[in-house]
């Protein structure tokens, strides 16, 4: 899931003279051992933005889902089954993602329409001219939850700096000709923590313009791992921002795969009982 | 080798972008003014309450106007789980009636109307679910007169006919074997009619023959393949297509086999329907529906679709029609449009929009006509607020 993968992570590391896929390497390593099994409570927010003394704000009320979400690393593949829980109108929406590691495999979605007790596959994107779904309306799509190959992306450090009090590489992210076209943007720029090797801040480009921002913020250390609760996206053509504040997280669960498929959409009990178990074993563990 | 970061994320559109000075953004900062975490609930206890008014009217052809529909409703919604294996809904509305010409001497008639109340049992590989229920199969979007097992539902005028259903007393049962195959079925002992357009107090005539049927999917990477075959009340399509009435099939059930599947191709989706009704004698009647679905997030939704219905190979009715929707944060608009026609004869057009608040509130308004013999022109307003 690229949500927990922004969660990421560090146990320390030396961070003298290495390379830009080194330290890309080194992220993506730590964020993995979170990515094995999680669950998640999680509060999504939206809303449209404005600019005010230097600060950003939303400008119209906010719309508010909270969601409880599972993930597995599968080891070929990622699996990520969302479900809202408020408000009351959308209870029981349910989204799964099955994301491959091999690129020759298109990624798959399924919404759960629960009025006609029917799932519904969804065109997630994956060509140049494509643009991968919204989560439950927000400005977070089926995208984020995916995870890139490394080789697919030439790294460089930009510059190295300091960033809300904390040392920073500033590293390019321009992905390799032959996997441009499944890249929405033309270039990244992320602001990776030299101690804790987790992303504080990245931005997109396409056309020399940046497109998006994404902020994390409340990062904090959970049984060794360095994790961002609050992930906030902005998007700087439609001004409009969502913010993901994750309220209880419980990595390193015991999940089944076999919870990870359509049966959790469609069969409310089998999904309401495996839910009720995880949030069980997440009270003990959960953050 | 796994890319963690911020990579893979979309964007709307390529231009325009606009200019953010260089400040940092604070998150709590940002948010300190609202209240934003709201607890999370551990169950599905929360009821669901929608008021709503509903309008329908048209001009028949003696150029007379006709009240079809002057209601207001209070619906009410719930669902929860039931022990560790059982979740339990319930959906309905009760109804006031007022001004309704065709109903004469009488000024108010009440009503109520469940939509779904069903239990469902998960034990082992089988969920089962008893009671007043939706089975909706068919991939296509826009011409849902394949989606078969629950009757269409246009008797209360919707811009969104595939959410309409006319609910079923059922006993249905789905199977997970693997990951991959599931097989569904089901046996209606009380089957109904869908319910055409202009018809909102219309009780379908009974009918005292069962439906059931079976449904195998699959699911390949990449594409949901489904075949199913059963005894079927076909919907019988809301078009005209025999002598200017509405096709009826035959009263009794029918045998049918049907097909569908779906496919997403980058921001594509691809889907279609197919199904052979197999009547005694000739009157035997071949389906066919394909849509396709483009989404994006700067243009929205667009979703086109066509419907063929051949009869006895003499017979031809199409049904197409477009949608777009676009969603915003707060607010979501959509446009519909549908046009059918029997062999080169238009029958019905309709245009419709709907503008949802939050998904709490919206409002839809249509307007449309019947050409089959006279022109008929129709409309409908909705109003519904969710608290």
């Amino acid at each position: 899931m690229k949500k927990l993968i922004l969660l990421s992570t560090l146990l320390a590391g030396t961070a003298s003279a290495m390379t830009a896929t080194e330290i890309m390497k080194k992220v993506d390593d730590q964020s993995a051992q979170t990515m094995e099994s999680s669950f998640v409570q999680m509060t999504l927010t939206s809303c449209k933005f404005g600019l005010s003394n230097g600060s950003v704000r939303c400008v119209e009320q906010p719309r508010i889902k909270t969601l409880e979400t599972v993930g597995m690393d599968l080891g070929d593949s990622t699996r990520s089954l969302m479900i809202v829980r408020q408000p009351a109108s959308e209870q029981g929406i349910g989204m799964l993602s099955y994301n491959y590691d091999d690129t020759s495999k298109t990624d798959e979605t399924w919404l759960y329409l629960s009025a006609l007790d029917k799932v519904k596959r969804i065109a997630t994107g994956s060509g140049s001219d494509d643009e991968p779904a919204s989560i439950f309306g927000s400005e977070f799509t089926t995208e984020d939850q995916e995870t890139g190959n490394i080789d697919e992306y030439n790294y460089r450090i930009v510059e190295e700096t300091n960033f809300q009090g904390r040392a920073a590489w500033v590293i390019e992210s321009i992905a390799k000709p032959e996997f441009a076209a499944s890249s929405n943007y033309d270039k990244e720029l992320l602001w990776i923590d030299k101690e804790r090797f987790i992303v504080m801040k990245g931005s997109a480009f396409r056309d020399d313009n940046e497109v998006k921002r994404f902020q994390m913020a409340s990062i904090e250390q959970v049984d060794g791992v360095w994790m961002a609760r609050s992930i906030t996206v902005l998007n700087l053509v439609a001004n409009r921002l969502s913010n993901m504040k994750l309220d209880a997280i419980a990595p390193g669960i015991d999940a089944d795969a076999q919870f990870l498929t359509q049966r959790a959409l469609t069969d409310r009990a089998f999904r309401e009982a495996g839910l009720d178990a995880l949030r069980q074993q997440a009270e003990g563990i959960s953050q | 080798m796994k890319r963690s970061t911020l990579v893979t994320l979309a964007l709307c559109a390529s231009f325009g972008a606009h200019a953010l000075d260089d400040f940092e953004f604070s998150t709590e900062e940002a948010f300190a003014d609202f209240d934003i975490a709201p607890a999370a609930s551990d169950s599905f206890d929360s009821a669901i309450y929608t008021l709503g008014y509903r309008f329908a009217g048209t001009n028949l052809p003696s150029n007379e106007f006709s009240t079809l529909a002057n209601q207001a409703y209070l619906a009410f919604e719930q669902a929860r789980a039931v022990g560790d294996n059982g979740y339990f809904t319930i959906n309905g509305e009760a109804s006031l009636a007022f001004g309704d010409s065709r109903q004469d001497n009488t000024l108010f008639s009440a009503n109520t109307q469940l939509s779904e109340l069903h239990y469902e049992h998960s034990l082992g590989i089988v969920k089962t679910r008893i009671g007043l229920q939706n089975i909706a199969w068919g991939e296509v979007s826009g011409t849902p007169v394949l989606d078969i097992a629950s009757p269409n539902n246009a008797a209360n005028y919707s811009t969104n006919l595939a959410a309409s259903r006319v609910s079923q007393w059922m006993l249905s049962a789905n199977s997970y074997f693997t990951e991959q195959f599931e097989l569904q079925g089901f046996i209606n002992l009380k089957p109904e009619y869908n319910a055409l357009p202009g018809d909102p107090f219309a009780q379908a005539e009974k009918i005292t023959e069962q439906e059931f049927g079976v449904r195998a999917t699959y699911r390949l990477v990449g594409a949901d393949i489904s075949l199913y075959v059963g005894k079927f009340f076909p919907n019988q399509p809301s078009m005209a297509i025999v002598n200017g009435q509405p096709a009826m099939l035959s009263p009794e059930a029918q045998w049918l086999a049907g097909s569908s599947a779906s496919m997403a191709l980058g921001s594509v989706l691809l889907a279609a329907d197919s199904t052979s009704t197999f009547v005694e004698g000739t009157n035997s009647q071949n389906d066919v529906a394909i849509s396709v679905e483009y989404a994006t997030s700067f243009i929205g939704s667009i979703t086109a679709a066509t419907h063929l219905t051949m009869q006895d190979k003499v017979d031809h009715a199409l049904q197409s029609s477009v949608r777009w929707s676009k969603s915003f944060v707060n607010e979501t608009f959509t446009l519909s449009s549908a046009l059918t026609a029997s062999d080169t004869e238009l029958q019905t057009a309709f245009a419709g929009v709907q503008h949802k608040w939050q998904d709490s509130a919206n409002w839809q308004l249509g307007v449309g006509g019947n050409f089959a013999d006279e022109v008929q022109p129709f409309g409908f307003l909705v109003f519904e607020q969710q608290f």
